[in-house]
């Protein structure tokens, strides 16, 4: 069976090419989030193997939500979507609980390289 | 990876973004005490950044790197902002959407970049005083690579009776964010 994945990031442009690259590789992307706030909702609902999380989003951010995912769930896998320049809020998000991060603009190859870490 | 099939929805999205900074900055100009304005128009920029560097739109991530930067320094310093820098941020989002369209049209190399001069005089007039990072405490980055060197003894002893173990790491130099990396090995090792 393959992998479940919950794609969190506030742009649909980021969220779309993220769903496409697992897709492709033959992940099943079961939900979207785009706020702090919906992306803990739909973890809870969904139970992903796998999170993708963008740290600056509106309402709740992306530290935080990792911070009440892991909470609620300490295995929980979840990858950081960072841009270049945010060294210590991928630190932040490390110390909450992330396993790993890749950084904008991203290469296919090196998502998939990151995923299979979080996932191994 | 074929890029192109974003195009349309960078396009679309860019310009939400940017229309969403045209009313933020008039409700800043009306309230410049608001608090509320810079964040929303911080986090537009910022996406808008990200998009633009994915979609390889090296001209307009740039611009919206120092535009995010000049915002970032006025969030932290939560004052409120002189007229002056309304305006300037009014037309850096002009300079955005025009470079936008330009991009999508493949005519990147035509953005004119001339506003960075005013956003980066902008932004380290607004610089807010520097606060050692909590990250600067656990690890320094340097351009230089260290020279290996002994042991300590305490810590040669301690492998020397079988109590530790040494691990040998390397990051790629072209890696990014060499400090979030390291701080995942140590995790892992421990």
């Amino acid at each position: 069976m393959s992998h479940t994945v919950l794609v969190c990031d506030d742009a649909i442009f980021m969220r779309t090419m993220i769903s496409d690259i697992l897709g492709q590789a033959g992940f099943d992307v079961v939900g979207e989030a785009e706020t702090g706030t919906q992306a803990v909702e739909k973890y809870r609902q969904l139970k992903p193997d796998l999170v993708t999380m963008d740290i600056v989003m509106p309402d709740m951010g992306g530290i935080d939500a990792v911070r009440e995912i892991v909470k609620h769930d300490p295995d929980a896998k979840i990858l950081m979507c960072s841009a270049m320049g945010q060294q210590a809020l991928v630190v932040e998000a490390i110390q909450a609980g992330a396993k790993d991060f890749v950084v904008k603009p991203f290469q296919p190859s090196r998502v998939l390289e990151a995923v299979q870490r979080v996932l191994g | 990876m074929d890029l192109s099939q974003y195009a349309e929805l960078f396009l679309a999205e860019s310009r939400e973004h940017l229309s969403a900074c045209n009313q933020l900055l008039l409700e800043w100009e009306r309230n410049p005490a608001a608090a509320e304005p810079v964040g929303g128009l911080f986090r537009a920029v910022h996406t808008i950044k990200g998009m633009a560097a994915t979609m390889g739109y090296g001209r307009i991530a740039d611009l919206a790197h120092r535009l995010e930067n000049l915002l970032d320094n006025l969030r932290r310093g939560g004052t409120a902002p002189a007229d002056e820098t309304i305006q300037l941020l009014f037309r850096a989002t002009d300079a955005l959407e025009k470079a936008v369209g330009l991009a999508v049209a493949g005519r990147e190399r035509e953005v004119d970049l001339a506003i960075l001069a005013d956003i980066d005089r902008a932004a380290q007039q607004s610089k807010p005083a520097p606060q050692p990072s909590a990250l600067a405490r656990h690890f320094t980055e340097s351009a230089e690579v260290p020279e290996p060197q002994g042991l300590p003894t305490a810590l040669a002893a301690s492998v020397a009776s079988g109590a530790g173990r040494i691990f040998q790491v390397t990051i790629r130099p072209e890696a990014p964010l060499k400090c979030a990396r390291a701080m995942l090995i140590v995790k892992k090792a421990q």
